[in-house]
């Protein structure tokens, strides 16, 4: 089943990038998101309160990350050929006029990077919380809240570490890379190739953070939700 | 109602006095991080307004031609001995913008300007250090509001394996071989986040050497299909361009790329068997066995899956140009993504190897332990029932 999962988001995320040279990237994101959130939580874990509402809060979370994003990272450029890939031999003859902009394409794929991770998480979440509610029906809004928040804590450590060592390899090529030029050290933290590994490793970071309260909180009010419509 | 707010906020008090102090203090460092042009040696320029002025189209290699157009920015220059001066930069930008950049209203430039008002300038570079600054305090309020004291671990734990990496490449720029560095770089950065993550204990210890145990597996599991394989094309990789140990720094940043899932998995299963053998002291070896399974198939799955994203979701720009150019994807298969395929599949390798290897490594170390402890209290009751003896004769 896990396995059958994965399987699938290779072969979305693959398509998508297919489909990617044609349209709008952030349409195309988002229709892959949505795709990736019903395999991996409506098919893998069965419709439920937890998946529903680990289902709405991914989406709200993957879309705020996309407006914010776009404002930040758009500022600083992101995307596009950094100082080193400007220079290199086998780039020299890839033409750049490919009618699509750069910027979109890297921002849509910073959020989509996450999304494996928010869906990780908010699951976790729900269903510990779920847990515990069968386990207490009398439990209060406020204790169940925290019972979210606490399990949160302890997954999200370990998914940040997970994407954090991902990303130090690079980083290890790119400070060698530096060094072999011999730019200074203002000069690197003003270079897109630095800003494109920061903005990857921690606004990613940042949106595993907010998915743990907002799916929190969205699993309280669809509880009651539910227990005012069965009253 | 208004009770109810005033209980909110007295409950809230710890969240919305650190929130009012970190915005303060974090808006007077990016106010800083904005206006330390003065410790540039490049002309600093302020984009305070621009205007399309004039497009053209270009043809390139793949016969597509595409709109350029050339922007005409009015800034104002932030230090030097021109310091305050307007000056006009001119800039060109194409509608895809892979190599070329767009200037706004608002945004900090490096520029070369001429001393005459005649000649426009050029734009060589942006200033992005005040959005990196930014960006990294966002991260870290949200880190510490959700997880508070272990998000301030974790912040400090990665400053000092970053703090150690830098180190080491300053070590290997002058001729330490990478391989023995890396391996070190590995154990250190174990050893401290580990420590920082779940304090010290029996459970870290356990996970501490299992982690490296697996990360030498797969670094052995590596070589092997290396030796019968066709080694990549390493002058495709990504941010190289000449040093002659290509093969030993992707084998670093291999080892390194599955550090973290590593990690995770071995704390997981550590604390886990940890606690099952606490409760029940004579756990047979079976079950076991086969609660580590149960627990291995919960994480594998979605551990492989954000490896997989955080891997390709970077390539995926580039494999877009090429599509563009009518690469055929064979081709990109080949030769570009080689490189995130390998480490893919290592990591994954890795992540599927660490929890047999931690399940062996927490039965053995529990095991003895609990023999040991078995006895030793045996032999602390005979010395009680020994002065217990010498007290009834007394």
């Amino acid at each position: 089943m896990t396995l059958m999962a994965l399987l699938g988001n290779i072969t979305v995320f693959f398509c998508s990038v297919y489909l990617m040279k044609y349209n709008d990237p952030y349409k195309i994101v988002f229709v892959d998101i949505i795709f990736m959130c019903l395999l991996t939580l409506l098919y893998q874990n069965g419709v439920n309160v937890k998946t529903i509402s680990a289902l709405i809060a991914v989406l709200a979370v993957s879309l705020v990350l996309i407006k914010i994003t776009k404002y930040i990272a758009g500022a600083g450029n992101i995307g596009g050929y950094n100082e080193f890939e400007m220079y290199e031999d086998n780039l020299m003859n890839l033409s750049v006029n490919i009618h699509l902009n750069i910027h979109d394409v890297a921002i849509s794929m910073l959020v989509l990077g996450v999304t494996g991770a928010l869906i990780d998480i908010a699951v976790a979440v729900t269903s510990s919380m779920h847990e515990v509610w069968v386990n207490n029906r009398n439990i209060s809004e406020d204790n169940l809240y925290k019972t979210g928040m606490t399990l949160g804590k302890s997954i999200l450590g370990s998914t940040i570490n997970t994407m954090w060592f991902a990303c130090i390899g690079e980083f290890l090529l790119m400070f060698l890379m530096f060094r072999k030029y011999q730019y200074s050290f203002p000069h690197l933290i003003n270079s897109k190739a630095f800003f494109d590994i920061i903005c990857n490793i921690f606004l990613s970071a940042a949106g595993c953070c907010v998915i743990v309260p907002v799916s929190a909180f969205v699993f309280v009010k669809i509880l009651k939700y539910q227990q005012k419509k069965e009253a | 109602m208004g009770n109810s707010i005033l209980e909110q906020i007295k409950k809230r008090k710890f969240i919305i006095i650190f929130t009012l102090i970190y915005v303060i203090v974090s808006v007077g460092i990016v106010k800083f991080v904005i206006n330390d042009a003065f410790l540039y040696k490049q002309t600093v320029v302020k984009v305070t307004s621009q205007k399309k002025i004039g497009s053209y189209k270009q043809k390139s290699q793949n016969q597509k031609s595409e709109k350029y157009y050339t922007q005409r920015i009015k800034g104002i220059v932030q230090n030097g001995d021109l310091k305050g001066k307007k000056v006009k930069l001119v800039n060109d930008y194409s509608k895809s913008r892979v190599k070329t950049d767009k200037y706004v209203k608002g945004d900090y430039v490096f520029a070369s300007v001429s001393k005459d008002d005649n000649t426009p300038g050029t734009v060589n570079g942006m200033k992005r250090d005040y959005i990196v600054c930014i960006i990294v305090l966002i991260f870290m309020y949200c880190m510490i509001m959700v997880s508070r004291t272990k998000g301030l671990l974790f912040i400090i734990s990665s400053a000092v394996n970053i703090s150690i990496l830098y180190g080491a490449l300053e070590l290997y720029s002058r001729g330490t071989d990478i391989l023995m560095l890396s391996y070190l770089m590995v154990i250190a950065f174990t050893c401290i986040t580990l420590a920082c993550i779940s304090g010290i204990n029996r459970a870290t210890i356990i996970s501490i050497i299992s982690v490296l145990s697996v990360v030498t597996l797969t670094g052995i599991i590596y070589k092997i299909v290396l030796m019968y394989t066709d080694a990549p094309d390493y002058i495709m990789m990504e941010y190289v361009t000449g040093p002659n140990d290509l093969e030993k720094l992707f084998f670093a940043e291999i080892l390194m790329g599955c550090l973290g899932a590593v990690m995770d998995i071995a704390v997981s299963v550590s604390e886990t068997s940890c606690a099952l053998i606490k409760q029940n002291a004579n756990l047979a070896l079976s079950d076991f066995k086969a609660s580590m399974k149960a627990l291995g198939q919960d994480v594998m799955g979605t551990m492989i899956n954000i490896m997989f994203y955080s891997y390709f979701c970077s390539s995926v720009p580039m494999v877009i140009i090429q599509m563009k150019n009518k690469y055929k994807m064979n081709y990109i298969f080949r030769f570009d993504l080689p490189f995130e395929l390998t480490r893919f599949l290592t990591g994954s390798i890795s992540i599927v190897l660490t929890i047999p290897v931690t399940a062996f490594v927490a039965w053995i170390i529990l095991y003895y332990r609990n023999k040991h402890k078995n006895s030793s209290t045996i032999t602390v009751q005979n010395k009680e029932l020994q002065t217990e003896d010498i007290g009834s004769e007394e």
